[in-house]
């Protein structure tokens, strides 16, 4: 069993206006398991997913990371714990090329007295992104041409490639999968168990009640901005958690 | 040092171009290509048609460059701004205003008994310091008050205008001393590139540095190219829009001190039109009007095109009002171009093949009920 906490997230609330996207959310993150987060559309998973990676700062409510408590100032201080994110949007800038997106932030700069003066190198960003994007499995036609360039699949492999690359602590994954073939999903799939092997932390959204059971340690049902039911994934049926969505039986 | 090698805005490979066709297909792709070919066949047919070729005599060189050195400067500035996905309406006004408060500050000290080189050093400082002090202002509202700069830029530059009316009635001769006429206006780098033409070219080179080689320059333009993911990537998106704002402040500042020094003066009422003369040369080299791209070479050449166009239509006698009309005519042209690229881009015509299958790594067993959640196909 799990026992150790990486993250914890008390009475998260969130209002966009009059839509309360989160009425007092209490989620606890085990060191190393795979977490489902399942609802319907407007659920309230993504802006759940949002606080935990400092995109959208909580009305109320804290997060505790490592037993400290952290406010997310903005995704820059969740990036410093280790917590990378694939959004469901994918966040990627268009007219920059993939390795570009893979790096933005966080560039490699030339070595020396230029690298002081922050001067990027292309060069070697490119090659680490084609290292790291063969090792992912990922195969872009060409890496030398803007991301609007690419499909939407082969966009979302970028956006997870750039979360793989990064993450220490914590993956989170706002349906990652929703643009890619069977073979690609299954890939990725694959990624985020090798992931979890290595010691991450990973919480996966996802619609398909498929992918979940056969991902997941647990499972996390969220309804109209609450926690609804929370499920050993060993212990659930597909029946279960749609019933917990819907919220036709309460669980 | 401004060949095609500024791969920034339409990303592409400095290393090993694949074949040539590959390289000219990517050379005029971009419309900075077209617009690079259309301006190299001006020139040549402005020599070509002008008596003795007289359009390339060097004194007309030299008036042209002249003439393009202060609007090259303001599109620098005006290619950040726009990359990062915002518009300065205020740039005329703001070289107006430094301009006024610059050479009052200098007409004061020489008053106050200080040499030529005093004044018109300290006058020039205080006039880069009103361009940053404007930009900065811009930037801030618009970050501040999260209104479009398009609609603070055009109150400020009612605003900078306003004062600079008020600064520039009074008593004093609106004059540079004469020095700084002598020296930057009419004086040349080795009695050969005039002054002007020099600044310009450090800043259209600084720029070139700073946009297409610096993680700055990155900034920019994921900025402009998807503000929400740059925000997502850790970006200091408030601080990075300050900072264009404040550079093409700065560049009307520079501005301010090539036209002072060359006309000893600045007319309050002649810069009306500079900021959407200056957004228009930009787009018309290439730069995006929606952000995410563009590039400084693109710019010098857009700039160039104004001024080779106005220069070859005197010398040709014919009406210089038509160089309006075709500047007009190209910008809408370049607009066009960039939407229909992007249009064709997003319905995958120019793109790659769909989807690559990644390489198989296990038995083509079809997946078990799992069709992809869902979510919106490939768009
Ligand atoms: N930026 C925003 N501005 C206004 N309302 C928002 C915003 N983001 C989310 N909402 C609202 O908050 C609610 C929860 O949205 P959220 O995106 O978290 O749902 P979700 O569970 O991720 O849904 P989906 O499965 O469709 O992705 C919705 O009603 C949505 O309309
Ligand atoms: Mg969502």
């Amino acid at each position: 069993m799990h026992e150790a906490t990486l993250l914890t997230a008390t009475g998260l609330r969130k209002a966009f206006g009059h839509v309360q996207a989160l009425r007092g959310v209490d989620l606890r993150i085990h060191e190393g398991e795979i977490l489902g987060l399942i609802g319907d559309n407007g659920a309230g998973k993504s802006t759940l997913i949002g606080c935990l990676s400092g995109v959208i700062r909580p009305d109320t409510g804290s997060i505790i990371v490592d037993g400290q408590d952290v406010t997310f100032e903005g995704p820059h201080d969740a990036r410093a714990h280790g917590i990378e994110t694939v959004y469901q949007d994918l966040a990627l800038a268009p007219d920059l090329e993939p390795a570009i997106n893979l790096y933005l932030g966080r560039e490699i700069v030339r070595p020396g007295i230029l690298g002081r003066l922050r001067f990027a190198d292309r060069g070697a960003m490119r090659r680490e992104a084609a290292t790291r994007l063969t090792q992912l499995g990922i195969d872009l036609p060409r890496l030398d041409r803007p991301v609007s360039y690419l499909s939407g699949g082969q966009r979302q492999a970028v956006a997870i490639a750039r979360a793989l690359i990064w993450a220490r602590r914590l993956l989170l994954l706002d349906e990652p999968t929703a643009a890619l073939g069977v073979r690609q999903s299954r890939m990725v799939h694959d990624v985020i168990r090798r992931v979890r092997d290595q010691g991450v932390t990973v919480v996966l959204i996802s619609h398909n009640m498929a992918d979940v059971l056969a991902l997941t340690d647990r499972v996390v049902a969220m309804r109209l901005g609450s926690v609804a039911a929370t499920f050993h994934t060993a212990e659930a049926t597909a029946d279960d958690l749609v019933a917990a969505i819907t919220g036709s039986r309460a669980a | 040092m401004t060949g095609p090698a500024v791969p920034v805005g339409r990303p592409t490979a400095t290393q090993a171009p694949r074949s040539v066709r590959a390289l000219l297909d990517r050379f005029l792709i971009g419309s900075n290509g077209a617009i690079f070919v259309a301006l190299v066949v001006l020139i040549v047919a402005f020599w070509l048609a002008s008596p003795n070729g007289a359009f390339l005599s060097s004194l007309n060189v030299r008036a042209m460059i002249l003439a393009a050195s202060s609007v090259l400067v303001v599109a620098v500035g005006v290619t950040f701004v726009l990359i990062a996905g915002q518009l300065d309406l205020s740039i005329g006004s703001v070289l107006v205003l430094s301009g006024v408060v610059g050479i009052k500050v200098m007409t004061s000290l020489v008053d106050a008994g200080l040499g030529d080189a005093v004044a018109i050093a300290v006058g020039c400082l205080v006039v880069l310091l009103v361009g940053l002090a404007c930009g900065v202002v811009n930037g801030l509202i618009t970050v501040r008050l999260r209104i479009p700069s398009f609609i603070v830029t055009l109150g400020t530059l009612s605003i900078a205008l306003g004062i600079a009316q008020l600064i520039s009635v009074g008593p004093l001769s609106q004059q540079v001393p004469g020095a700084m006429n002598d020296t930057i206006g009419r004086g040349a780098l080795l009695g050969i590139v005039p002054w002007p033409a020099v600044i310009a070219i450090s800043v259209a080179f600084v720029g070139w540095v700073v946009l297409s080689q610096t993680t700055l320059g990155l900034a920019c333009y994921a900025v402009g190219s998807n503000r929400e993911a740059a925000r997502r990537a850790g970006l200091p998106i408030g601080r990075l829009m300050i900072l264009v704002f404040a550079i093409v402040g700065v560049c009307a500042g520079i501005a301010a001190i090539i036209d002072m020094s060359r006309f000893t003066t600045v007319s309050v009422a002649g810069y009306t039109n500079t900021a959407l003369a200056a957004i228009a040369a930009v787009i018309i080299g290439g730069t995006s009007l929606f952000g995410g791209r563009g590039t400084i070479t693109g710019t010098v050449v857009g700039t160039s095109i104004p001024v080779v166009l106005l220069s070859g239509l005197v010398i040709l006698r014919v009406d210089p009002f038509w160089q309006n009309i075709v500047i007009g005519t190209m910008l809408i042209v370049a607009v066009a171009f960039d939407q229909l690229q992007r249009e064709r881009i997003s319905r995958g015509l120019t793109g790659g093949p769909a989807p690559e299958p990644t390489p198989p790594t296990d038995p083509g067993i079809p997946g078990e009920s799992s069709a992809p959640a869902g979510g919106p196909g490939p768009d």
